[in-house]
Parts: C-alpha cells; structure tokens; sequence
C-alpha cells in the first residue's frame, strides 16, 4: 500500500480541529445567573450518555477528515480482488504527434499525419469521463497544442485537428521527456504517453535519436516512464518507399560582396527504391524571384545527384537562395532555402605590428590581396594603422563614407604587444559579434600575449603561444599544411592538395608553436604536417577569432604569398569572419533570430512573416530584436517600416526524407532504454488492457464511499442530539 | 422607588374578595366599611359636634383637656390577611434584562392586594423572609396601614440562601395565631415535603392559604440553547455547566413535574395554587385570579 500524493498527508494535522474546536466550544459558554438550580441536576446516566454521544460525534468528525485526507492523497493497494470489483481506474494522458515533414507523405489523398489526427479522435472518443489528456506536436523543439492535462476532451479533439502541417524533423525523446514532465504531477493510477507515427526509422531509432533516448532514460527513473505506447498510423506504408528530396544548400560565404560570385551547393537525394527517375528539373530562385534552372541528369549514379550553382547579388542586404523540385508525395523536402547577407563592400582594420613605413611591410601583402590599387570596385574596404596608432575608437568608427562601414573584420598583424585598453576594446568588439584575426610574427612577445589575453583560456586568444619554432634556413624539412586537417568552412576550397594549391605547396620554415586546450575553446582549424597548429578558432561573445601560427606575410621564408591560393585563402577568411558579426542567419531549430539592423537604423516596428501561423508585428524600443519563437523550419522574413529586409532560415532535418521504417531491431532497441514502450495499433490495444492484478489499484473512491456514509451518519448524529436537545 | 400604581386595580374596582370559609369573626357577605362606626377597635378621637351621642363622648378625655371627644371606633373587618413575600435569592431572577425581576413581581403584586384590601377595609398584614423572617406588620384595616406595607415592600432586598419551610413553620407557631388568610408569593424553590409540612401547619391553624407561584417564562420554558453556566443565586459559589439543549427535556420535565406536585399536594391540603408569569401585567394576573376566586365563591 502506498500514496500517489503522499505530501498530501501532511493534511492529518487537520485531525487535530475538531478536539480543538470541541475544546474552545467547552470555553465558550454563556454565564447566567440562575434560580432554579434544583432542576438543573440530571442523572449519572444522562450524562454518561451525552458525554459518550459528544465523544462519538467528535470521533467521527476527526474519522471523517482522516478519510478525507487520505482520499485525497489517492492511495493505492496491490489486492486481486480489489482489482476485479474496483472501476476501471481514471488515467491521465499525453498524445504525443509525430510533426515532422515525414508525416505529410501522401497516398491515396491521405496523409499520415490526417491518419494519426484521426486514430487520437478515436482514441479520445473512447476514454471515459475524468480522463484527462494533454497533447504534444513532436517536432525539432516540442509544440503543445494542449499544454495540460485537459478534461474537457472536446477541446482535445479541437486542438487536434487543428494541428499545423508536419514540417521539419522530430525530436521524439524531447516529446516524451515533456509528457513525462507534465504526468509527473498526476495524481492518477494510469498514465500514459501514446506516441502517433509514421513507423519511421529516421527520428526514432537511427543513432541521433537512439543517443537521445538513451540519454532519456538514462536521466528518469523507471518508474517514472508511465506507459508509453508506439502507435504506426500508416501501417501498411511500403517499406522501400521511393523518394526524392533536396539536402540542405551549403555555401562558404554567410557573408558576400555586392557583384561577386557565390557558389552554393546541394544534393538531389533518392532514398527509397533505387532506379528512379530524378525530378525533370531543379528551380533556383533568389528572394522569390527565377533564378534559373538546372536539368539533373536521368540516371542518378547512387541516389545522389550533386549540384552547385553560383550567384551574384548586386544589391545589398539580405538576399533568399531557394531550390525546389516539382511536389510529390511528400513535399516537405522539396524545397531549401539559404540566406545570405550581401554588403558593399566589407569594412576591414588592418593594425600593422611593423613599424615601417615602407613597401615591404606585411600588411601591404593583405592589402593587394583585399583591395588592390587596380580593383575600382573591391570587396573590401581596408584600413592600415600601424600598431602604435590602433586606439580602441578605431573599432567603431566607420572606415568609409558610410556609417555601415565600421569594421567587420579586424586583422592585428604580428604586433609585438597588445596593449591592455586594446586588449579590453578587441574583447567588447568580440562580444558584439566581431571577427579578429591575430598573426604571429617574429616580433610578437608571447609572454604578453598569453598573460594579458590568453589568461589560462579565460581570454580571447584561443591559444597559448609557446615559442617560434623551425628554421628559416632548412626549407627541406619546412612543415605544410594537413589538407585533412581543414576543419573550418572558411578552408573548405583548400581541402584540394594539388599541385601548386594551398594545401600541398604552401610552406612554413619557421611558426609559432602553440598549445591548445579543450577547456580553453580553442579549436585547430588546420594543422601544419609537424603536428603543430597553423590556425586556431575560438568563439568569444558573438563574435569568432583566428589565432595564425605564421604572419601572413613573406616573413619567415614562407612562400604563401607566392601560391595563387593565398588571395583566395585571405578572402575566405574574411568573409568567414565578417560574418560572425549579426550572428547566424541560418539556424538550428529553437536557435533565436538576433537581428539588429547594420545601417543605423532607429529602433521601431518589425514585421515578422514565420513559416508557419500569422504575421506578427512586434514593437522593438531598442536593438537588437530578438525573436526566439523558431521552432517551425523554414524562412523568416523580418521587415522594418523603412522597408529593410531580413532573411533568416531554420535549416530542416534532411533525415525525414528517408522513409525507411523501423525494423523490429530498432523497435527492440528503443524497447530496451525505454522498458514501458510497447507498440500497439489500434486504440483499444491502448484501453482494453486488463489492470494487472498486481497493479497498484488506488481505492480513493472506497475512502469516498466512506466519507459520504460517515458524514450522513454524522448529520444524522448531529440531528438526532441537536432534536433531542 | 417601587413601581406601583393604584390605577391598575381601578377597573378591578367591583371585584371584590371574598372569603371563602368563616375566618374569624362572623360573614358579613360583602366586605364594605365605607364609614367609620362604632366597631371594636378604636381608631381616632374627634370634636364633640351635636348629634352625637352622649355615650360614645370619652369622658376621661373630657377630663384630661376639658374639651368634649368623641372616640372614633373602626368597624372591625371580617378578614384578616398576611402576605408573606419571599425575599430569598433566588427571586431576584430575571429573565431579560428590561422584565421585572421574580421578587419586583411580587412587590407589585403583594402591593396591589394590600391596596385593594385595604380599600375594602380588610385588614392587611406582611411578612417578608429571606434567611429568616425579615419583617413583620400585623394586620390593619386602616388606609394609613398601607404606606407602611408598602415602604416595608420597598425596602426589602432580595438575598440569602432560603429555607422556606423552617420559617414558615416557626410564622405558624407564633406569629399567626389568630385564623386569617396567608397570601405566599414566592417561586417555592425548596424541599416539596418540607413545603408540604409547613402548609400542613398552617392549615392546621386554620389559615385559609394561597399560593402566588411567581415564576420567570424563562424559567418555565428554558429557551437557551448555548452551553451555559448556571450560578446559583442563592449559593454564588454553586457553579453548573450545562448543554442546555441536551439538558432541556430533563429540565422541563423536573420542573413540571415539581409544579405539579405542588399544586396537586396543595390542593389536597385545600391550598389554592395560582401561577404567576413575570411577562405578565400584573394587573391582568391578578384580576384573572380574582375573577377566579369570585366565581369559586
């Protein structure tokens, strides 16, 4: 025997009132004055007999608020034969909707998500009165259509089927761990969780969700996991169901200039039947409008049919890439979309560690790469001050013209020492969301480096400078770069080595040596072939910073600035991290929107058009805005009342495309973290299940039979003394 | 200042009351003495005036003042009656706080029968007790008489732990030795075979006896219903906490019980008994037990 509330004991106290009240009652008592005692005087008998009525009528009060409380805190006993006679136990309930875009796979008309919308009505018109249910739409972040466990079923089945489209992928595990939050509280014998899929493999038992559920599990008791039952709505869906989708698109740049070309890549991707024809063609547009179309070839080579394109915007500000292919039977993947933030040119500082004033200093190698004297038109619009000049004012000044053009991008180029009020302006320039590139030279002084921006990891700087290492001399044994060791997307076009190419020519007789750590946030985004970083990235702020082994100039015997890639090396680099600045326009799913405007635009109304549900228009009093409401997948449109643009993108969960069920190894595996999960079909699997007699059969209702027959005899008693009298 | 007024009676002016058995003396029928003659008990002296008759001139007065006197003589009454009032504690109940109290009841009572005695030339006396008999007025005829009965009433205060029957007992024995009516206004909280005895006592000397139950409607119908304490009003140090509610049948039935006792054991003993509620007027209960003495005549 025991309570499903047992705090709710704490209410025996109350057992103390009616002693208590019966003894001020004693205390209370009017005074007369009286003549006629003589007739006052009553028998031993009577007495006894009102005292033991009093005593009777007190014990049964204090027997009444007893079997109240324990009512309430709804206890429960294992008693077959209480089982057999007690009534069928009220249950709460969560139904959790599978809402990813697999669920809109279509056939014959009907989809699974309409499937599962109608197996929950069933399922609901069959539950009794003083059930409760609360709904959940399964998806990347878990929506609550009913976010409590609700009585009123018909408010149930309303949420239910006003449910929105499935879109984007699922996070079954986050589902459940939010039933199971919200069953925690219940007070009832039966709970359960009814999951309603699609029986697909992808967000249920592929390694991401396998990891998820074991995580799950591994952090809830097990006897906290009610009864969770799996439910396929679409049984009968083929096993090898063909289908083609679109992966999401990828491009190097976040960041781009107004004229130059952006490559963008994707994937046309069959899972399912191998064999099948691709779509006829591939629609590019650009903010909604054509933007060309490509023809995949007929015959796929392995179900992935690769694709790239590129782009130029000759406007600035925020631009929408979009790919979609003609709808089939599930459209959630036929179309991606990118976004993409177009400047005119990128503002950039260059602080110049050498002192002189000549042709040959290091940052006039960057200065031809960046903006050469011959380009009328150049990406970037840079700025040189040698290291003595740099003050912290520098950092939010416009370059240019434009107020826009204070700098994106700051570069400190193998300077001997930063000084603290630098250092303190580089660190506020970082967590506003700039991007820094540091160079190390032969003049930089690394004791300075590591105690004043280093700090043990707690600095900007992602890694500690040990010492300059190698010889200028022995260009034989001068490490290269590891083209396997190119983490970052910013370096991803150096990844080909071949001859004559970044990765397999470039080489550096002499580099910093440095030392990362896991708890410091520096991560080597490239490796030289001694093992030794060459580039190492940190995150700090909103902002992101390269720490590079080598000056980035001609120092040192390097002949980087000799190859052809070393142009496109800084390029890309820059770009990389210009974009850090405004944050990430393409977004994971719950990831919020930060939009802040970079023309100086004054705080006033922006209209947000989400993927999903109605425009909203929300009052913005300061920058940035920020809008955290992103679970749907898809594009978010944000337009200020001067008409500015702004795109923003929650990439989906290219998995949902697979439509590839789960087999009774995966069911088992879940089964096996999970020990409640059963899979059923029908909603009478889910109700018809006898109680088990050794399940805890709550008897609260017997306590409230109690209660009623105790509190009639009580006024009965009550009536009785109170006629008598 | 006692609350009495003579008005009351005055539409009880007829009623008049009559004996019911030979008290001592001889029955006259109706009790009226209008005039001052020539009875047995002397009254006043007045001037000589002619017409009188020589033989009622006080001749010793003559003597004395050299002045002719005629003595006044009152014609004696044919009733003699004692009120005997009860000062004791327990008439100092009072149901609610604007009612009279049991023994202020009895003051207006024993003072309207006094007035309309002595209005008809009865001769009144009275008796007040508490521990023990407090005062004593013999019986007069006289109008004069009743500013004495009535500043006697007004004086006494209700007090003491009271014993009747003792003190009646001892009243029988030695103070109403000559036949009369004894008017008892009391609320009889005491020894009903003590009661019973005295009244044997008093009935043996003859006395016709009445008794006036003056009594509270609280105390007649026990309307409380919050637990209560009850003191005592005679033995302040007496104490009772009861549920009145559960206790009211009990209650009710002792002291029905007990009136009845008293009235039936009266009534044996040929002792009138008559109720008298305190939320009564008192002219109303009186001329109601009037009228009922005259039809009983």
């Amino acid at each position: 025997m025991g309570f499903l509330a047992p705090a709710l004991l704490a209410g025996l106290v109350a057992l103390a009132i009616p002693p208590i009240v019966h003894l001020l009652n004693r205390r209370r008592f009017d005074v007369l004055d009286w003549a006629a005692m003589q007739f006052l005087q009553v028998s031993e008998r009577t007495r006894k007999k009102v005292f033991l009525e009093h005593f009777l009528l007190m014990l049964m009060r204090m027997g009444l608020i007893a079997l109240l409380v324990l009512g309430i805190a709804s206890p429960w006993i294992r008693l077959p034969w209480l089982a057999k006679i007690a009534p069928p136990p009220n249950r709460d309930m969560v139904l959790i909707l599978d809402g990813s875009f697999s669920m809109g796979y279509t056939k014959d008309g009907r989809s699974a998500h309409d499937a599962a919308k109608d197996w929950a009505a069933d399922l609901v018109r069959q539950l009794q009165v003083g059930d409760s249910v609360a709904v959940i739409h399964a998806k990347q972040q878990p929506t609550a259509l009913v976010g409590y466990l609700s009585t009123d079923l018909d408010q149930v089945r309303g949420a239910m089927m006003d449910a929105p489209k499935p879109r984007g992928g699922v996070n079954m595990a986050a589902a459940v761990r939010e039933a199971i939050l919200l069953l925690k509280a219940s007070g009832k014998g039966r709970r359960d969780i009814v999951i309603l899929t699609d029986g697909q493999r992808h967000g249920w038992a592929d390694p991401k969700s396998l990891e998820r559920w074991e995580l799950l599990a591994g952090g809830t008791p097990q006897g906290d996991v009610p009864n969770l039952w799996v439910v396929n709505v679409v049984p009968d869906r083929g096993a090898d169901l063909p289908n083609w989708s679109l992966s999401p698109i990828q491009s190097s740049r976040a960041v781009a200039a107004v004229g130059r070309e952006v490559k963008f890549k994707t994937e046309l991707q069959l899972s399912g039947t191998a064999g099948q024809k691709p779509p006829d063609k591939v629609r590019i547009e650009v903010d909604g409008r054509p933007a060309g179309d490509q023809r995949p070839p007929t015959i796929a080579d392995k179900g992935r049919i690769p694709l790239s394109f590129t782009q130029r915007f000759s406007t600035p500000g925020s631009h929408l890439v979009t790919v979609t292919i003609d709808e089939d039977a599930m459209p959630g993947d036929n179309r991606q979309d990118y976004a993409v933030e177009v400047m005119p040119t990128i503002p950039v500082l260059v602080v110049d560690g050498d002192p002189r004033n000549a042709r040959s200093r290091g940052a006039d190698f960057l200065r031809d790469a960046l903006a050469p004297a011959l380009d009328t038109n150049p990406s970037f619009l840079l700025r040189i001050v040698p290291a003595s000049e740099f003050s912290p004012d520098l950092l939010t000044r416009p370059l240019g013209r434009d107020v826009a053009t204070a700098p994106r991008v700051v570069v400190l180029m193998n300077i001997p020492t930063i000084r603290p009020d630098q250092g303190q302006a580089i660190e506020a320039f970082l967590t506003n969301g700039g991007g820094v590139l540091v160079t190390l030279g032969p003049r930089v002084e690394a004791s300075g480096y590591n105690e004043e921006h280093f700090r043990d990891g707690r600095g900007w700087l992602p890694a500690r400078l040990i010492d300059a290492i190698g010889d200028e001399s022995d260009l034989e044994k001068a490490p290269r770069p590891v083209a396997s060791s190119l983490e970052c997307p910013a370096l991803e076009l150096f990844k080909n080595d071949e001859p004559g190419s970044f990765a397999h020519s470039a080489y550096f007789p002499r580099h910093w040596k440095l030392e990362t750590r896991a708890e410091a946030g520096g991560v080597p985004i490239a490796l030289l072939g001694n093992r030794n970083p060459l580039f190492v990235e940190k995150g700090f702020g909103k902002g992101r910073v390269i720490l590079s082994a080598v000056p980035l100039d001609n120092g040192w015997r390097t002949n980087l600035t000799d190859l052809g890639d070393y142009v496109r090396l800084v390029h890309e680099l820059m770009y990389y991290l210009a974009a850090a600045k405004g944050g990430d326009v393409n977004l994971e799913a719950k990831q919020p929107i930060v939009f802040r405007p970079s023309d100086g635009e004054l705080p006033g109304p922006v209209t947000v058009h989400p993927p999903e549900g109605p425009v909203r228009r929300i009052s913005v009093k300061e920058w940035p805005l920020v809008y955290d409401d992103t679970r749907e997948t898809g594009v978010y449109k944000l337009t200020t009342d001067t008409g500015k643009v702004q795109y923003y993108v929650v990439q989906p969960d290219g998995g949902e495309s697979n439509l590839s069920p789960c087999s009774e190894e995966d069911r088992l595996a879940v089964s096996r973290l999970l020990r409640t999960t059963q899979y059923v079909l029908t909603p009478t699997d889910v109700l018809s299940k006898e109680v088990d007699p050794e399940t805890q059969i709550e008897f609260w209702w017997l306590l409230l039979a109690l209660v009623i027959a105790l509190l009639a005899f009580e006024v009965w008693m009550t009536r009785r003394i109170a006629g008598a009298k | 200042m006692l609350r009495f007024d003579p008005s009351e009676l005055r539409k009880y002016g007829g009623l008049t009351l009559i004996a019911r058995q030979i008290v001592e003396g001889y029955l006259t029928g109706v009790h009226r003495s209008p005039y001052k003659g020539f009875s047995v008990e002397f009254a006043e002296h007045r001037q000589y005036t002619p017409g009188d008759e020589i033989r009622h001139i006080d001749w010793r007065a003559v003597g004395k003042t050299d002045r002719y006197y005629v003595k006044e003589y009152e014609e004696e009454t044919n009733l003699r009656a004692y009120l005997l009032v009860d000062g004791s504690g327990s008439m100092a109940f009072r149901g609610s706080k604007k009612a009279l109290s049991k023994f202020e009841y009895a003051q207006h009572v024993a003072a309207s029968i006094a007035y309309m005695m002595l209005h008809q030339m009865d001769a009144v006396g009275l008796i007040t007790l508490d521990t023990k008999v407090r005062a004593i007025i013999p019986p007069k005829a006289s109008p004069k008489h009743l500013l004495q009965v009535l500043t006697t009433l007004e004086r006494t205060q209700p007090g003491g732990e009271t014993a009747m029957a003792p003190l009646w007992h001892e009243l029988a024995g030695h103070h109403l030795k000559r036949r009369g009516m004894v008017i008892i206004l009391s609320d009889f909280f005491d020894r009903l075979d003590d009661l019973v005895k005295a009244l044997q006592h008093l009935r043996h000397r003859h006395h016709e006896v009445m008794l006036l139950h003056i009594l509270a409607p609280e105390e007649l119908e026990f309307p409380y219903k919050r637990l209560t304490q009850f003191r005592d009003l005679e033995a302040t140090s007496q104490k009772v906490l009861v549920d009145t509610r559960r206790l009211r049948d009990d209650y009710l039935r002792n002291f029905e019980q007990f009136r009845k006792d008293l009235k039936d054991r009266a009534g044996k003993l040929r002792v009138d008994y008559h109720v008298m509620r305190t939320d009564e007027p008192v002219d109303r209960a009186l001329g109601i037990y009037l009228s009922r003495r005259q039809r009983q005549a």
